[in-house]
């Protein structure tokens, strides 16, 4: 069967059968061709449903959306301004040090980008930054948010291995500064050269302290959440539905800027957020049936290990493989299909499961900007209305950054375990 | 909701596109009313009972359990509004490539396709939703059945939305609702 | 014929070590023809979708549980009321005698055959910081059980306070002091460390539970009667072996377990327990009074 699967999913993937329908497709197939009981794709797909962890999902989507509904985005770039203005490019380090701290709040990269490069993109064209230059700070610096807790990337990773989505969050966050210092040095380093002005803000900190205390609920959720979790007062479903309540409080009691239809469209979006990522999981449930059944990775992992004999040497290919997979697949898809192949390979060469998380998702955060699919990519471009291949060009050091980080993550162990 | 660019296409695409919107409201009007049951519900029952767990030292034993059936409905929502909204995640980096009427071709395969997958889920999943019939949450007196309709549901939406899609793209070629890239990353 | 049996237990449990044997003995006795693909560490779901798997055909067999075969069989349940069984052999008499045929003919209408049953050990309290010897002990007691009607009311008759929480939240939620302990058989306990968290095991042994090995009926009824014959005794023969290791265990698991440093108890009065909790018989007399007669006069 497994045979099956692996000729017919990739070809109706790249004829652009939505990534869940392929899998499910060649699924099908595979059964129906092998006389084996169909109905195991429907238990499969109702199986993730029942799975109480699943429900942070929504709940943190849900926090975020209600969170950034209001001011508190304004906010966040004055202070942002506050803190790093005063460097050259300063707005563009704005956006690195406002993904960083946006990054609490949200567990989406994608939300960030628009999110922030909406706020910042156009005001630093007009200051004179290159655009593929603005689109390319934000696109890159966007994926932070994916490792900074909470992150939906990392609670699919922790439910398809099994591993505590507490240490996920909290091993998060070092690579998640180390990104963010990265990428501060190479927008640091670009606006020498580019001789961009500085974003000073007149007055200082004192003459905002209206925004700063405003801002001050919002950037607490994070220390909310890892707090909660850390210290074991909650599970993570729980956090993130209280996540949602505090986000309430802030929004609609101390910000007072959250309408009942603000209320209604983050409902529904995070709604069909968790309805097109979900079904994701669900298909994948079923394809891994197959594989599962066959014993697919074992047997993968005995021949990765017994070809490749060194540790090191199948880091460096699990590492390829996600580098590939990651330019044309979404990282929650990526996560989901490759995570329960690689945590079999992992398991045989002694590497650490939450280490194998931050190096999937960091990895695979890569591809959100770069070509073909990319969406962060995508989204940034468009903000600042100019061509991919500019973009791409004003990307190569932030490249640079992710892959020297990926690789430290990658072999230095002490990165991510504690 | 969704933008509506003016209609183009034949005399049949064009009579053709507002009843085949209808339909499409009905799926996401229909998605989004189960999607803010389900979750509000889902949201109280799990706060009330981290409020009384913690506070009180007990817990909602129903509260605990609710999730089972709310979810899967708040998913099948979900699922149904992205299919209207055209936001499945999907790999369009090489149709792109494709010279126009090749790529006009292969969408409506690809439409064919969903078609006939969400319809395979739908007639292959009898046995099992028959065995949920007997399958009781503990606390709550309600079946697994109730909560694995939601399959017929969301895969019923999809079925529909594909063949809205595929009639859209024989009749009105030129129809483009100028949806944005999603991710959910 | 392939034959997929799939169960939850991982390596080192005994039903693991039965499930490999039923695995052996099917393809002796069947001469070849039909052999048995062992699915281990829940890779097919979790018992209540293997159970749902089982019923509708997609998997022909399982080794489940007794709370999962309780939201079919409410009657299943019932082997779960506090005190009920005084010792293992006692419990084995009453499932291979006319309860356990009155179960299956039950679980036939739902499509499950229930070939036979396997034990899943005797439940226990541990406590962060007490053992609890005596009903007065448990007053007041933060207790997480799972979501299980009979447990609840049996620890409600003692005056604890339970709660229901997810087995996979359970050490968070005791390591944050939201629990002040837990009940699970010695086997559980120990495969997930929480004699670390949970150092005062008291060997209540207020519940029994089974473990059923049940079949799909679609696949069952078209079997012919030799192979029906050969995959039951295969899977009664691999049940006293599991019984077998699962009673030794018992015990050697509380000398591992007191080498790494938890405190065990016996309660001092089993009696007290047995009146303090005699009310949750009460509640089901109406539904089940016919097989809370039987069960009681077979363990009396
Ligand atoms: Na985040
Ligand atoms: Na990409």
């Amino acid at each position: 069967m497994v045979k099956l699967l692996i000729i017919v999913f990739p070809v109706l993937l790249l004829v652009s059968v939505p990534v869940a329908h392929a899998m499910l497709g060649a699924t099908a197939f595979a059964l129906w061709v092998e006389g084996k009981p169909m109905a195991v794709i429907a238990q499969r797909l109702y199986s993730p449903t029942q799975s109480f962890p699943m429900l942070a999902i929504p709940f943190f989507i849900l926090a975020g959306s209600l969170m950034m509904s209001g001011r508190f985005g304004e906010h966040l770039v004055t202070i942002a301004k506050l803190l790093v203005g005063r460097f050259k490019g300063g707005l563009a380090q704005v956006s690195i040090i406002g993904s960083v701290m946006f990054g609490g709040v949200s567990g989406s990269a994608v939300a960030d980008a628009s999110a922030l490069g909406n706020a910042l993109i156009p005001v630093q064209k007009k200051e004179g930054y290159p655009g593929g230059f603005a689109a390319a700070v934000n696109a890159s610096s966007s994926t932070v948010s994916v490792l900074i807790p909470p992150s939906i990337p990392l609670i699919l990773y922790g439910l398809v291995s099994n591993t505590s989505i507490i240490d996920l969050f909290v091993a998060g966050i070092l690579p998640g500064v180390m990104l963010g210092i990265g990428m501060f040095t190479a927008v640091w380093w670009v606006a020498r050269r580019l001789g961009l002005p500085t974003a000073e803000v007149p007055g200082g900190f004192r003459a905002y302290k209206g925004e700063l205390l405003h801002a001050i609920p919002a950037l607490l959720m994070p220390i909310f959440v890892i707090g909660t979790l850390r210290f074991g007062i909650a599970t993570p479903t729980e956090v993130s539905v209280m996540a949602v309540a505090y986000a309430l409080f802030v929004s609609g009691v101390i910000y007072r800027d959250l309408t009942l239809k603000d209320i209604w469209k983050a409902m529904i979006d995070t709604g069909v957020m968790t309805g097109a990522v979900l079904i994701i999981i669900m298909a994948s449930s079923a394809i891994q049936w197959i594989l599962t059944a066959e014993r697919t990775p074992q047997t993968l992992a005995i021949w990765v290990t017994e070809t490749l004999s060194e540790p090191w040497m199948v880091i460096l290919a699990l590492n390829l493989v996600m580098i590939i997979v990651g330019t044309f697949l979404d990282l929650p898809a990526a996560v989901l299909l490759l995570g329960p192949l690689f945590v079999t390979i992992a398991n045989a060469i002694g590497l650490d499961l939450v280490q194998l998380g931050l190096m999937m998702v960091v990895n695979l955060a890569v591809g959100l900007y770069t070509p073909p699919v990319g969406t962060t990519l995508f989204i940034s471009a468009a903000i600042a209305q100019t061509g991919i291949g500019s973009v791409v060009k004003s990307l190569l050091p932030f490249y640079a950054v992710s892959i020297v980080v990926l690789l430290l993550i990658s072999y230095v162990p002490a990165l991510t375990i504690y | 909701m969704t933008g509506e660019s003016p209609s183009k296409g034949s005399g049949l695409g064009r009579s053709l596109l507002r009843p085949l919107r209808i339909v499409e409201r009905v799926i996401e009007g229909s998605g989004a009313a189960i999607i803010f049951v389900t979750l509000s519900l889902t949201f109280c029952a799990l706060l009330v009972n981290v409020v009384l767990r913690y506070a009180f030292g007990s817990g909602l034993a129903w509260a605990y359990e609710i999730h089972a059936i709310l979810f899967p409905w708040l998913v099948a929502g979900g699922i149904a509004v992205a299919s209207v909204r055209g936001w499945h995640i999907s790999v369009d980096a090489l149709i792109g490539i494709l010279p126009e009427t090749l790529q006009r071709g292969v969408a409506m395969l690809v439409s064919v396709a969903v078609l006939v997958i969400a319809l395979t889920v739908i007639r292959t999943s009898g046995p099992i939703i028959r065995a949920s019939q007997f399958q009781r949450l503990s606390e709550i007196p309600v079946s697994q059945y109730w909560g694995y309709i939601s399959l017929y549901y969301a895969f019923g939406a999809m079925a529909a939305q594909a063949v809205i899609t595929l009639l859209r793209q024989i009749f009105a070629p030129h129809y483009d609702r100028d949806l944005p890239q999603q991710s959910f990353s | 014929d392939e034959v997929i049996f799939a169960h939850g237990a991982n390596p080192g449990n005994p039903r693991y070590a039965a499930a490999e044997m039923f695995a052996d003995l099917v393809p002796a006795c069947t001469g070849g023809e039909t052999t048995v693909n062992v699915a281990a560490s829940a890779t097919m779901g979790n018992d209540v979708e293997m159970l749902t798997s089982v019923a509708g055909g997609v998997i022909q067999m399982s080794a489940n549980s007794q709370g999962p075969l309780a939201q079919i069989v409410p009657e299943a349940g019932m082997l779960g009321l506090p005190f009920l069984f005084e010792d293992l052999p006692t419990v084995w008499s009453v499932l291979d005698g006319e309860v356990g045929d009155m179960l299956d003919a039950k679980a036939q209408n739902a499509g499950l055959k229930i070939l036979t049953f396997w034990d899943n050990g005797i439940r226990h309290v541990s406590h962060t910081s007490k053992n609890v010897p005596t009903p007065a002990d448990l007053e007041g007691m933060q207790i997480r059980t799972p979501s299980d009607e009979t447990t609840i009311a049996a620890f409600e008759a003692l005056g604890a306070s339970p709660a229901p929480l997810a087995w996979s939240e359970l050490p968070t939620a005791l390591q944050s002091g939201v629990f002040e302990g837990q009940e699970n058989p010695l086997t559980n306990i120990y495969s997930a460390k929480l004699h670390e968290i949970t150092p005062y095991i008291t060997l209540t042994g207020h519940k029994y539970e089974s473990t059923p090995v049940v079949a799909s009926m679609v696949w069952w009824s078209g079997l012919d009667e030799a192979t029906q014959e050969c995959i039951e005794g295969a899977a009664e023969q691999a049940g006293w072996y599991q019984r077998g290791l699962s009673l030794s265990q018992g015990k050697s698991l509380r000398e591992t377990m007191e080498a790494e440093g938890a405190t065990f108890a016996e309660v001092e009065d089993r009696q007290a327990f047995i009146d303090a909790t005699a009310g949750v018989y009460d509640q089901y007399e109406g539904d089940y009074g016919d097989l809370i007669g039987a069960l009681r006069e077979a363990t009396q």
